[in-house]
């Protein structure tokens, strides 16, 4: 009866949600309030229902109920019980349901906090929402359905994709689609705004949240995946520059320069169009990172021809939403006031600088993307766009924008002063060249790349580090004034300064661990030791032994680093179900590195080829995106309403300066 | 019934939430009005960070002077909500009440299947004994293996039973456990070698050989090891010696065995000349071999299946051949559990009979009494 319960209650939030689509906005038109108000009640009971129809699916997961197609095919009896709810979405149609569920979510909630907003702005807001959930809805119910039942039911599962069944999933995709479906709300509130004809002082107070929230689990998940497919996939690399992961790279891209943005129309009024233009941009790309993925587009193009209607349902829908809402903003953008003027040279300069290095390395990612896809599709040529390609695009737009950072949170709003800015930061230039240079000579010459690349990140951190002294006075003002000034600055300035330095932080990882890495790939029998930046690694042997649904071939290895000994595990598993192999990598963190191990072919007498790597500073590209997450966070703590201050033009003039 | 109950109340809440806000007045409310408190809310903060010293008096006046003027703008523009009409409350109550249960329960009514209910697997393990299908059977045994593998017995019955469905690499694993718990015999072994020639698809391997080589020393007299020990040095080439094995396996028969025309047939590729017959060849098993095939022992049958399986598909794949040929070796694969080999016998089949009805509304029921087309 679940089973049905949860098909019959994903309907009736169709019928529901088709009514939030239109209902509340023609109301808002007809300026009907009790009309309007019928969205907020309706956005929660179909959040409510998609819930239900999620939890059936669970149920039926948890309980291995086979006479639904999709647990048949996904699940197993034998598979543990944390995978066993991982892999609701662990597969198209789950994950398409849990997608709606957070876009469900996400409306109930704006329904339910959104108070302080003026109503028809609200009632526009959810209806504009309901129209991506009565797109993805059916969509759901057409191609991609969970209920679908299956008679006779078998008594076994086909088993989940082992590469799936690990904590990863658990965590990972939940995490993205926070991020991905949040950014729905700034699309939402963006294409109300033009419906509107007009921004709503309320509005960016509302956008810069949510997109925070949004960016923030974005954030997380892209870095949780990267390490999930650096400890699984066995070859020790945390970015490939594959199309999957450029999916979610590129809303992060544009949701970063959104978040930006939001910062100044909230406090200063101005970039509307280019705050109202990242929205619809950041969740276009968001829509299309889902359907790239999900669609099966990616592995390879042939997806749409083994089954035409979910392809082509895909493409109707990326049609339709983003050429929509791409038309609306060329047809209505001119309606929207300009906001504050501002010189070049200003904090409101410095971030329209950011929003176009990010879009345009935004759209590198997306020419490296879909070429190929393109490219296959018209000529059927296959061509690989990978890491050689990006380092040449992408690279070269990052290293300026990355220079430019530390300037952009000191430089004043409406007009700025580049020469001060830079008299405040002497001290972090100087710790950057310092830093350069005994990285040259420590590393010789051979690696001045690898020392420019860490002087940039020191750069960086110590540039985000400099910004709340200087606010503070630090050293100009007696000291107890400078930590009250520090004390008493708005937790956003922290949250700036953690995201920016946070990027220094995965920058360091990231140049340390590719430019310094230790690698060897050797032929070892049981007894010996091979040698590796300074571990010992000492093969004892392997040892079959049997999991809950499979069977693996552990190498058992003792590693030695600095009188410390540890043992590490890489295995080999077969997943019985599916007669599937894969590689289980062990790591052994010591610091900010990690020696990392895995086991590649089986040789004669006992014999195998173990992958061994060191990585300095690995954690740090990992620990940098939690650190970000982390500076969301704290600037989403921060209630206050803000207001940039600009310096007044007259005093600037005459040079009078009250302290 | 509790289904139908269930989305009563569900369509009920649905529509409410529709209806209850209709229901209740609203206080008048204009847009402008927001902005004023906004932009209030903004020079009050302008006034805190005065007072924290977090900026200039200077740049305070600047910040108060701009907001002023946004001030000034917004409550300017003053655009009230009209009033709620009848009219236009009682279409939206239609909807709700008429459109929404429409919707959900005729798409409901043409995607759902309430009459189907819910199976979760341990519910039907529970069901009692004696009842059940053979998958259910298989699944309790699998279960009592899963709570204590060291049950020898169990996977002893289990093993024939993997082989038989096609399961080859569980087959192989089952075996293993029951000559690990139970000792060697020459059941077991060759059972065991079978599963492998089974999960290598035909091919007898060394790890095969050697199991049928220990079965055959164990009881000579088994034909099951010799069989296919037979059919591996036929794979391997080397024609002397399968010839010999082959005429020492059909010498031994009593003439009625179903693996004997497949044992002659083999002589008489590899050049050997076949012992005098007792009975005439076959191409495909007749009735009398079928009933032959109902009396064997149930190894002994998969021997032979297996055997003129891959004859009958080579045959109508090269030469083709008629309808019935081909339902027999959709039927046959059926039988052996590879229900992807027959799906692809049946496309075949198909193909070979395409614009000849008749032949179609054939295959079309095999496939249905084979539960192909589910």
């Amino acid at each position: 009866m679940l089973n049905e319960l949860g098909h019959y209650a994903l309907v009736l939030a169709l019928a529901l949600a088709l009514v939030q689509s239109t209902v509340p906005l023609a109301g808002a038109r007809m300026r009907d309030a009790r009309i309007m108000r019928i969205a907020d009640p309706v956005a929660g009971m179909v959040f409510l229902l998609v819930g239900l129809s999620f939890a059936a699916l669970m149920v039926a997961y948890v309980r291995s109920d086979f006479s639904l197609l999709n647990v048949f095919q996904n699940s197993h009896s034998a598979k543990p019980m944390i995978f066993k709810i991982s892999g609701v979405w662990g597969n198209h149609e789950g994950s398409m349901l849990l997608w709606v569920l957070i876009l469900a979510l996400f409306s109930a909630l704006v329904a339910a906090f959104g108070g302080a907003l003026p109503r028809s702005l609200k009632a526009t807001v959810l209806s504009v929402q309901a129209w991506v959930l009565v797109a993805f809805l059916v969509f759901i119910l057409a191609t991609s359905n969970p209920f679908v039942r299956l008679s006779p039911a078998p008594l076994e599962g086909q088993d989940l994709n082992p590469i799936l069944q690990d904590i990863g999933l658990a965590i990972h995709p939940p995490l993205l689609y926070v991020g991905y479906v949040g950014f729905s709300i700034a699309f939402s509130f963006a294409v109300a705004a033009l419906i509107e004809g007009r921004i709503d002082a309320a509005w960016a107070r509302w956008v810069r949240p949510w997109t925070l929230l949004a960016w923030l689990f974005l954030t997380l998940g892209i870095a949780m995946g990267s390490y999930w497919a650096y400890y699984e996939l066995g070859w020790g690399g945390w970015w490939f520059w594959d199309p999957v992961e450029n999916a979610s790279f590129m809303p992060w891209l544009a949701g970063t320069a959104l978040l930006h943005s939001a910062i100044v129309m909230e406090k200063r009024d101005a970039l509307k169009i280019w705050t109202i233009l990242l929205a619809i941009l950041t969740f276009s790309l968001s829509l299309l990172g889902t359907f790239l993925v999900r669609s099966g587009v990616l592995t390879s193009v042939h997806a749409f021809a083994t089954d035409p209607t979910r392809g082509v349902f895909i493409l109707g829908i990326l049609i339709v939403f983003i050429g929509g809402s791409f038309a609306l903003y060329a047809w209505r953008a001119q309606m929207l006031r300009p906001g504050g003027l501002f010189a070049p040279i200003s904090r409101e300069g410095a971030l329209v600088l950011n929003n176009l290095f990010l879009t345009a390395a935004c759209a590198t990612v997306l020419v490296g993307t879909l070429y190929p896809l393109v490219l296959e599709a018209l000529t059927g040529e296959k061509i690989s766009v990978g890491a050689p390609f990006f380092n040449l695009t992408f690279g070269p737009l990052m290293i300026p924008l990355l220079m430019a950072v530390p300037f952009g949170p000191m430089l004043a709003w409406k007009r700025g002063d580049l020469f001060a800015v830079a008299q405040r930061l002497w001290v972090a230039l100087v710790a950057a060249l310092v830093t350069v240079a005994v990285v040259a000579w420590l590393a010789g010459n051979t690696h001045l790349l690898a020392a420019l690349g860490i002087g940039l990140a020191v750069w960086l951190m110590a540039g985000a580090l400099t910004e709340p002294l200087v606010r503070a006075k630090v050293g100009r003002e007696a000291f107890g004034t400078s930590v009250r000034r520090l004390v008493g600055l708005p937790r956003s300035a922290f949250g700036t300064m953690l995201g920016h330095f946070a990027l220094g932080m995965t920058l360091f990882g990231i140049v340390a661990s590719s430019a310094f890495e230790s690698e060897r790939i050797v032929v070892m029998t049981p007894g010996e030791t091979i040698e590796i930046a300074g571990s010992r690694l000492t093969f004892e042997g392997m040892v079959a032994e049997i999991g809950p649904n499979y069977r693996q071939e552990v190498g058992v290895f003792r590693s030695v680093r600095g009188g410390r000994a540890a043992e590490m595990r890489p295995a080999k598993r077969i997943y019985t179900a599916r007669q599937m192999p894969t590689t289980e990598a062990a790591i052994r963190t010591h610091g900010l590195s990690q020696l990392y191990l895995s086991l590649g072919d089986a040789k004669e007498g006992g014999a195998i080829v173990v992958r061994a790597y060191d990585k300095p500073f690995v954690l740090l590209i990992w620990l940098g995106a939690v650190v970000m997450a982390l500076g969301g966070l704290v600037s989403l703590s921060d209630r206050r309403l803000r207001v940039g201050a600009p310096r007044p033009a007259a005093k600037r003039a005459s040079g009078a300066r009250t302290a | 019934m509790l289904l139908w109950f269930s989305v009563a109340i569900l369509t009920a809440l649905a529509v409410l939430t529709v209806l209850w806000p209709l229901s209740r007045r609203a206080e008048a409310d204009d847009d402008a009005s927001h902005d004023v408190a906004v932009y209030r809310d903004q020079l009050e903060e302008v006034e805190r960070d005065v007072d924290r010293g977090l900026i200039e008096p200077g740049e305070a006046e600047a910040a108060r002077a701009e907001i002023a003027r946004r001030l000034l703008r917004a409550s300017g523009k003053a655009e009230a909500t009209a009033a709620s009409g009848l009219t236009r409350r009682r279409a939206v109550a239609v909807v709700a009440l008429v459109a929404v249960p429409a919707v959900a329960l005729l798409l409901y009514a043409g995607l759902g299947h309430p009459g189907y209910p819910d199976q979760p697997r341990s519910a039907r393990l529970e069901q009692p004994a004696g009842t059940g299908d053979m998958a259910t059977l298989i699944a309790r045994v699998e279960d009592q293996l899963a709570k204590d593998p060291d049950d020898g017995r169990g996977w002893e019955v289990l093993a024939p039973i993997y082989l038989r469905m096609g399961r080859a690499n569980d087959a192989v694993a089952a075996y293993r456990n029951a000559l690990r718990l139970q000792g060697e015999n020459a059941e077991r072994l060759s059972g065991l070698g079978e599963s492998i020639v089974q999960a290598n698809g035909g091919v007898v391997t060394d790890e095969a050989s050697a199991a049928f080589a220990k079965a055959r020393d164990l009881d000579p007299g088994a034909t099951r090891p010799r069989f296919f020990l037979a059919m591996g040095l036929s794979q391997e080439g080397k024609t002397d010696e399968a010839i010999a094995a082959w005429t020492d396996l059909a010498a031994s028969a009593e003439g009625g065995e179903p693996w004997l025309p497949f044992a002659r047939a083999q002589i008489v590729a590899l050049g050997g000349e076949a012992p005098p017959e007792t009975e005439p060849v076959m191409p495909g098993p007749r009735r009398a071999d079928v009933e032959a095939a109902a009396s064997m022992s149930a190894d002994d049958r998969q021997a032979m299946v297996e055997g003129m399986v891959s004859q009958l598909a080579t045959r109508l794949d090269e030469e083709g051949g008629s309808v019935e040929e081909w339902q027999r070796l959709m039927r046959a694969y059926h039988v052996l559990g590879r229900s992807d080999a027959a799906r692809d016998a049946a496309a075949k089949a198909r193909e070979a009979f395409a614009g000849d009805p008749e032949a179609q509304a054939r295959i079309a029921s095999t496939e249905s009494e084979i539960g192909l087309n589910q």
